[in-house]
């Protein structure tokens, strides 16, 4: 069964529209939805959580439709917590138990530990971080299988978005959990993500496993000349440099006497962006 | 739903002192003016007061949270409503309370029929902020929620001068049949109630957010 299927979801605003989208996240998968701001990302994420109604397509978690039952087994954590700032973490707590019927007060206090999170001040006088913190130690402590993250780690130091990746992998030990995740820090990604999807301006571009990506393109520095000998379809993006072009390729599509050095999913991102805009 | 009626009775719970003062100072000038009246201002105020931390949830943006809790959107819908009836039988026993103070300081004379119309008034008002507003929050922001009632309140004001005046308002055939008209405006207020409700689901559950 599949964490997450979505088929042909659109949704359309006056300035922006998210086109025929579909999207299968594999049960015990982690995938990174990957896009500049504005892509789609969280249209996606808003939709597959009925924050907003898509204007067609199919949405499935765990083959059934997005219900308040299914809810109890995903962990979310918005790039906004939206918990009332007023609250503090034993308040936030006892709604929390009162909401989930698999809700683990132990995982929990554990958590708020190990994050340094203090128990009795307001949940406004938090930092970005200390927020985003409890937001996972909420999604993580109902015994979630699997978690939709929007922008977990954005306006976080990186010391922050180091510890949340590796807390990330941690849930990701249990074969059977499954984590949607987006970003537009994709070195954060990167570490993470067994699959990575690319959305571009509400369409996606790409939804690919990660180690195929890397294994299937590669970075080559040339001169434009040579570059222009080459299968234009073996080329996925170009930019010049004062010494000559540098080019995503694809290295199936090129021959073996080219010194194809490996990238890393960011740059394939970019490349592969900024060739669609051209 | 539990959860959601727990968030709800906290949020009243931080601004404990402000309501208590607030109930304080009409609960005495009640109790000891002899003036009944003042006491219903306890109920006003906190159907109000229970309202305005809709623009708590805006600010926080609980709104969309709460949905990636586990529940439904008729549920968040309905807990706002249960909390609304929570708090409106709360200042109902304080208005009770604050009354019988009174009878007991012998401030003033205990009266049957004046508690009766004291309680049905405290009923009434306790939820008639909430059942206009509503439906109005769940459609708009809170803020413009607010000013559309601001503007409706006007226009209501207004409109019942002139319709008091009308030939057929007799006010001596409401009082002379004050129970049947209690009855009247009791029905009616549990249909508004009632018909809010199910208006705020159907909005709701159409909305993006």
């Amino acid at each position: 069964m599949n964490a997450v299927e979505i088929k042909n979801l659109t949704k359309k605003y006056k300035d922006f529209s998210l086109e025929n989208l579909s999207l299968t996240l594999p049960n015990g998968c982690i995938m990174g939805l990957i896009g500049e701001n504005g892509a789609g990302k969280s249209t996606v994420i808003k939709s597959i959580l009925g924050i907003i109604s898509p204007d067609s397509g199919n949405i499935e978690i765990f083959g059934k439709k997005a219900s308040a039952d299914i809810k109890q087994n995903i962990g979310v954590v918005l790039d906004e917590i939206g918990l009332p700032n007023e609250f503090n973490i034993k308040e936030i707590r006892a709604v929390m138990r009162n909401s989930f019927s698999n809700w683990q007060d132990d995982v929990f206090t554990d958590y708020i530990k190990k994050f340094n999170l203090p128990e009795k001040k307001a949940f406004k006088s938090f930092s970005k971080g200390m927020k985003m913190k409890t937001g996972i130690a909420i999604a993580l402590s109902h015994d979630a299988k699997l978690l939709i993250l929007d922008e977990p780690t954005s306006g976080l130091d990186p010391v922050v978005r180091d510890e949340i990746v590796d807390i990330l992998n941690d849930f990701t030990r249990d074969e059977s959990h499954s984590i949607l995740i987006s970003s537009h820090i994709v070195s954060d990604l990167e570490k993470l993500c067994d699959y990575i999807a690319f959305l571009h301006n509400g369409h996606l571009m790409l939804c690919e496993e990660k180690d195929r990506l890397l294994e299937q393109y590669g970075f080559i520095s040339t001169t434009p000349e040579i570059l222009k000998e080459l299968d234009k379809s073996a080329v996925i993006g170009v930019k010049s440099t004062k010494w000559g072009v540098e080019a995503i390729i694809d290295r199936e599509k090129v021959p073996h006497t080219f010194e194809v050095k490996p990238i890393t999913i960011e740059e394939l991102f970019i490349f592969m962006v900024k060739e669609e805009n051209r | 739903m539990k959860g959601l009626l727990l968030k709800e009775l906290f949020m009243i719970r931080k601004t404990w002192i402000s309501i208590t003062i607030f109930i304080a100072t009409f609960g005495c000038m009640g109790i000891f003016g002899g003036e009944p009246n003042m006491m219903l201002m306890i109920s006003i105020f906190i159907s109000i007061w229970s309202i305005s931390f809709l623009s708590f949830d805006d600010v926080s943006k609980w709104r969309q949270y709460s949905l990636t809790l586990p529940y439904g959107r008729k549920t968040i819908v309905s807990s706002k409503y249960l909390a609304v009836l929570l708090f409106d039988i709360i200042s109902d026993v304080l208005v009770l309370c604050c009354y019988m103070i009174s009878v007991c300081l012998k401030i003033i004379d205990f009266s049957a029929d004046e508690l009766v119309l004291l309680m049905f008034l405290s009923v009434v008002g306790g939820v008639i902020y909430p059942v206009l507003t509503l439906p109005l929050y769940y459609r708009f922001s809170s803020e413009k929620a607010r000013m559309f009632i601001m503007v409706a309140g006007g226009i209501v004001g207004g409109t019942s001068t002139f319709f008091m005046k009308l030939p057929f308002m007799n006010m001596d055939i409401i009082i002379n049949n004050a129970e049947i008209a209690m009855f009247i405006i009791l029905a009616s207020v549990v249909i508004f109630f009632i018909l809010s409700w199910l208006l705020s689901v159907k909005i709701y559950e159409k909305r993006d957010l």
